[in-house]
């Protein structure tokens, strides 16, 4: 599978619109989800989520590859996208403007109902959002995504032990604010 | 219950992302391009690699890149980064063909950013296959990885060339996808063995309605016809859930 999609990869960077569309398909779900994680509002998750994959395009030469796999860079970058979702809306208004919008739930049951279907403590995710873009998406790529430390240490161009460091304090900063939550945290290791 | 993007706005949003990418300005020709065909995730696409339908016994289609080794393979087995030398780039060379494996654990980067990570229990089986572009003046490349992770590469300068698609009488193109973009006829194996190709249209609409990881897809078929575009001679997959239904590749 990381194989045929390392194939898919290559074709879409190189402007195969259905490649990209696959990859779409890949993976639009995993960044929707990890937009809802984050962001208060069903239409600024759909907005973050649609500019994570046109930024995958415009940085196509440079999207690091983990393990054939763009999905850690999506998952990092929707991330990035989150923390200014204002930004990430300015930069591709037109594109954004075309999608439908009428006839949606209103924004905050909508996400609100997102965040119980993903299983995360509404003050998990609160808490998330104190934390660094980078470190937010250490924390949810490792914890939430299952993705080993190396692999994510690999696309945020971190060594594996500056990643474990990093999200030892990470998880730190989290049990300060939540002293009774406990993260599972099967691969990092006791630090 | 899972949360997924809603499909109506998927749908839209991944119409607006093909078009986003077919009116895209054109960039330099990517040397790394030169696989045949990908494989559509969730529509059972097959893919015919040029490689793997020669030794299938299949007649080249029309539209395969024609690779060619210019030189013999050259194979060094390393441990942290090191400068690996290849000799002269022969005349012709278009791309770098490589195979990287991990001996042990570690993360190990190509010249252009691609990573292979292993650990423990991958060393010695996981390899990647990747293709780089050939700088001019260059005869070497590196691999990045930290003390004491060992890998092997393999890799080979090649010429990869685009030929020609055919056209029917209908005046349709057919063959693989290439660097010039897609045919109006896709080559595809159908689910009843047979090879041949499916209308790229086809491959588009429907959007799929749910591509969710452990969740439901909807059946589809397309019809397989020869290169005439008329007779159908098999049909292609169902929508598969990315997770449970990998796409094939040809033999």
């Amino acid at each position: 599978m990381e194989h045929d999609e390392a194939r898919l990869w290559s074709l879409a960077r190189s402007g195969d619109a259905l490649a990209f569309a696959a990859v779409f398909d890949l993976h639009r779900d995993r960044v929707f989800r990890q937009a809802v994680r984050l962001l208060d509002s069903g239409p600024d998750a759909e907005d973050v989520s649609a500019s994570a994959f046109l930024e995958l395009f415009r940085r196509r030469d440079d999207v690091r590859i983990v393990n054939g796999s763009v999905l850690p860079w999506l998952l990092v970058t929707t991330a990035n996208l989150a923390r200014n979702a204002t930004r990430a809306r300015r930069r591709y208004r037109d594109f954004l403007a075309r999608l439908p919008r009428d006839g949606r739930e209103p924004a905050s049951a909508d996400v609100a109902q997102a965040v119980v279907d993903l299983d995360l403590d509404p003050r998990l995710q609160r808490a998330l959002r104190q934390l660094s873009g980078e470190d937010v998406a250490l924390l949810t790529l490792v914890v939430l995504e299952d993705f080993t430390i190396a692999d994510a240490a690999a696309v945020l161009g971190l060594s594996p032990a500056g990643a474990k460091t990093r999200l030892h304090r990470a998880r730190q900063r989290i049990r300060k604010t939540l002293p009774d939550f406990q993260i599972a945290y099967d691969q990092a290791g006791a630090p | 219950m899972t949360t997924q993007m809603d499909d109506r706005f998927a749908s839209a949003l991944r119409e607006a992302l093909i078009d986003h990418v077919q009116t895209a300005p054109a960039r330099r020709r990517r040397a790394a391009r030169r696989l045949a065909l990908g494989v559509a995730a969730g529509l059972l696409l097959v893919a015919l690699a040029a490689a793997g339908a020669v030794a299938a016994g299949i007649v080249r289609l029309p539209g395969t890149p024609d690779v060619a080794p210019l030189a013999a393979s050259v194979t060094v087995t390393g441990e942290g980064t090191q400068t690996v030398e290849l000799g002269a780039v022969p005349a012709g060379t278009t791309e770098l063909e490589i195979r990287l494996a991990c001996l042990t654990a570690g993360t190990f980067l190509t010249a252009d950013g691609a990573s292979l990570v292993c650990d423990g229990s991958d060393a010695g089986t996981s390899e990647m296959g990747w293709h780089l572009a050939v700088v001019a003046g260059q005869h070497s490349t590196v691999i990045t990885a930290g003390a004491g992770e060992r890998w092997r590469l393999v890799a080979t300068y090649a010429r990869v060339t685009d030929t020609a698609w055919g056209v029917n009488a209908d005046g349709l193109t057919f063959g693989v996808e290439n660097d010039r973009g897609t045919p109006d006829l896709v080559a595809a194996i159908a689910s009843n063995g047979r090879v041949g190709y499916v209308y790229s249209r086809d491959l588009i609409e429907p959007a799929p309605t749910s591509l969710q990881v452990g969740g439901h897809s909807e059946p589809r078929t397309i019809p397989v016809y020869t290169s005439d575009g008329h007779t159908v001679i098999g049909q292609l997959g169902t929508a598969g859930n990315p997770s449970t239904a990998p796409a094939s590749t040809a033999p």
